[in-house]
């Protein structure tokens, strides 16, 4: 990074620090800390449901995702203007009649204390071990590729979050999620052009479209059903729309976003938009991974993304023959760029049987070359180090090709997107400790400035552990798709709650309770005895709480009589 | 005292959509729509291009 950089990054992060802290000043009572006093409008509560949703990671892996296996993965975002729908209709108006501060709050008044004390405790084990993965992910490949030792990333992410969410609240953390969509949206969009405007004078966009389309990176809707298969129209379309609506209409973390509206109308408004948004949004991003791609088809591309793994195996007991490999990778590209060039002229002259043909080498090509990088793979897997580079692939094309200015504010988007989510969950952390645990069951009847007061503290104390977990958590690597797993477990169980407790009139708090161990333990089972995709444990949660509550209602009903 | 019923009134009276729309379910009906549409210009997108 140069000065320029260095300038724009360092001025985006303290223009979000101090902007967080003004607009959260004169924050006096737990109403306005934790709920932004109910005033947002519907544009800030849109942003801020996004912003929390979009981690860093998105920013960095998503693009990689697309140069990889493209555009499919938008698919999996479906289900989610669905999901709006549905929790604008219900959801919404039942959270902002009862008052509630979180959506467990509701739990208590629909079914029994122990009810909602159960889905609190859920929802705490659950964000708290992905709050610390969310400042950790993105610090591993941000200290890689601007080379800050880790703990510094971590400390300088996290002291930032802490700095203006404690002072101001909820209201702080809604109009920064607001600012830092607009650079980041900014950022992405600026991003593109320059991309686009990067390749060879000679390829125009359209040749750019019809050489990402050829080698399949335009896969963007798949209509073959497939249970195996992660990322087709049917699993984004069921599969995420219970994602969708156990994510927004159960976590908190996105739940106390729509709570700070002003009314139902803004409230509602902000989900309609974020699922008019979404799938747009996606796609921009995936886009640019697939432009990224196209550009390293003229531009040789390294064998491995990772730089620190790169040094790692070249000094590994397999150096030897990873040399080799890429020697061969060199070759075989060169090759494909013969190719890719006889494809474009192929495509001047008109010929359709040439271009077909010249199509079809290119595609052989590519797979020749592929095969030499799933070897390098495959050498790096067997070094003992993680062979998935998808998160450095869009930052290594940030770094080494985008021009002085605009690196700085990519990383600046990188770090705000981190600080949003971040900010999201810590808030929704703190809230659910204080309204659900210690205000419900440690001291009922203290004064507001007493309550202001634990809940400062415990934003505090869930950021210090936040940055804690991400700093001493130094072999999590593989354990990030481990937390993913672990949230699906509980998802299904969640929901399973909510839609009994908003359809169910005649279910009452015990059976839903038992109901909920019951479910829990079927996802846990087919977790540790059964190949069932993660993706399914949500439905397969929800069937089963819901199923049972219904069995076990009309036994308790008559034991009671 | 027992918390009202959240089901008594699930469409409480001060929620008018925007002008602009009408009512809520043309608000709804346009966001589904929407992702019909987009669904549709990435199918022939890829058509176009593959």
């Amino acid at each position: 990074m140069r000065t320029l950089d260095w300038v724009v990054l360092v001025a985006t992060l303290l223009s979000i620090i101090l902007y967080g802290m003004w607009k959260g000043r004169g924050t006096r009572d737990v109403q306005g800390y934790l709920l932004a006093d109910r005033r947002m409008k519907w544009y800030v509560v849109a942003l801020s449901i996004m912003a929390t949703q979009a981690s860093a990671i998105t920013f960095t892996s998503t693009p990689g995702l697309a140069y990889v296996d493209g555009m499919r993965f938008v698919q999996f975002y479906f289900g989610l203007p669905l999901a709006m729908v549905i929790l604008s209709i219900t959801a919404v108006p039942i959270f902002h009649k009862l008052g509630v501060y979180t959506a467990y709050e509701y739990l208590e008044q629909r079914f029994d204390l122990k009810t909602r004390t159960l889905t609190s405790i859920i929802f705490l084990i659950q964000r708290g071990l992905a709050v610390g993965i969310t400042i950790y992910a993105p610090s591993i490949v941000l200290s890689v590729m601007l080379g800050w030792d880790m703990r510094i990333t971590t400390a300088v992410i996290g002291g930032a979050i802490i700095a203006y969410t404690a002072s101001g609240g909820v209201k702080s953390v809604s109009w920064t999620h607001f600012q830092q969509m607009l650079i980041i949206m900014s950022g992405m969009v600026i991003a593109l052009f320059v991309i686009v405007f990067s390749l060879p004078e000679e390829v125009s966009f359209l040749d750019a479209l019809h050489i990402a389309g050829g080698m399949g990176r335009l896969n963007a809707v798949d209509f073959t059903f497939d249970l195996n298969d992660r990322y087709n129209f049917w699993s984004g379309l069921i599969g995420g729309l219970f994602v969708a609506l156990a994510y927004f209409g159960t976590d908190q973390s996105q739940v106390q976003r729509y709570l700070t509206g002003q009314s139902v109308a803004q409230s509602r408004i902000g989900l309609l938009f974020n699922g008019m948004a979404k799938v747009p949004m996606q796609f921009i991003i995936l886009f640019i991974g697939v432009m990224v791609f196209v550009f390293f088809q003229f531009e040789r591309p390294p064998i491995f993304f990772n730089p620190t793994g790169l040094e790692q195996i070249r000094g590994s007991q397999y150096a030897d023959r990873f040399a080799e490999v890429e020697r061969n990778y060199e070759i075989a590209l060169r090759e494909q760029e013969e190719w890719l060039q006889e494809y474009l002229s192929a495509r001047e002259s008109g010929d359709k049987e040439r271009i077909e043909g010249a199509l079809r080498d290119l595609q052989e090509s590519k797979q020749y070359a592929e095969s030499f990088r799933a070897e390098a793979l495959g050498l790096i897997g067997q070094n003992g180090q993680d062979p998935n580079d998808t998160n450095y692939i869009f930052l290594s094309f940030v770094i080494n090709y985008l021009p002085m200015g605009l690196v700085g504010l990519i990383f600046a988007c990188i770090f705000a997107a981190s600080m949003s989510s971040t900010s999201g969950e810590l808030s929704a952390l703190a809230t659910c400790s204080v309204v659900d645990i210690y205000k419900r069951h440690f001291r009922r009847e203290g004064d507001d400035g007493h309550y202001l007061f634990v809940s400062r503290t415990s934003m505090v104390l869930w950021g210090i552990y936040a940055i804690a977990f991400a700093q001493y958590a130094t072999q999590l690597g593989s354990l990030i798709e481990a937390v993913n797993i672990l949230g699906s477990l509980f998802y299904g169980t969640l929901l399973g709650i909510f839609l009994l407790a908003f359809y169910v009139k005649r279910v009452g708090g015990t059976a839903v309770f038992w109901s909920a161990f019951v479910g829990e333990a079927v996802v846990l089972s087919c977790f540790a005895f059964t190949d069932i995709a993660w993706l399914w444990y949500n439905v397969i949660g929800c069937g089963v709480v819901v199923g049972m509550a219904l069995l076990l209602n009309p036994l308790l009903v008559l034991k009671s009589r | 005292m027992q918390p009202e019923s959240p089901h008594s009134d699930p469409q409480p009276k001060d929620e008018a959509a925007p002008r602009l729309f009408g009512s809520w379910r043309w608000l709804y009906m346009l966001v589904l729509g929407e992702l019909a549409l987009l669904i549709l210009l990435m199918v022939l997108f890829r058509r176009a291009f593959e």
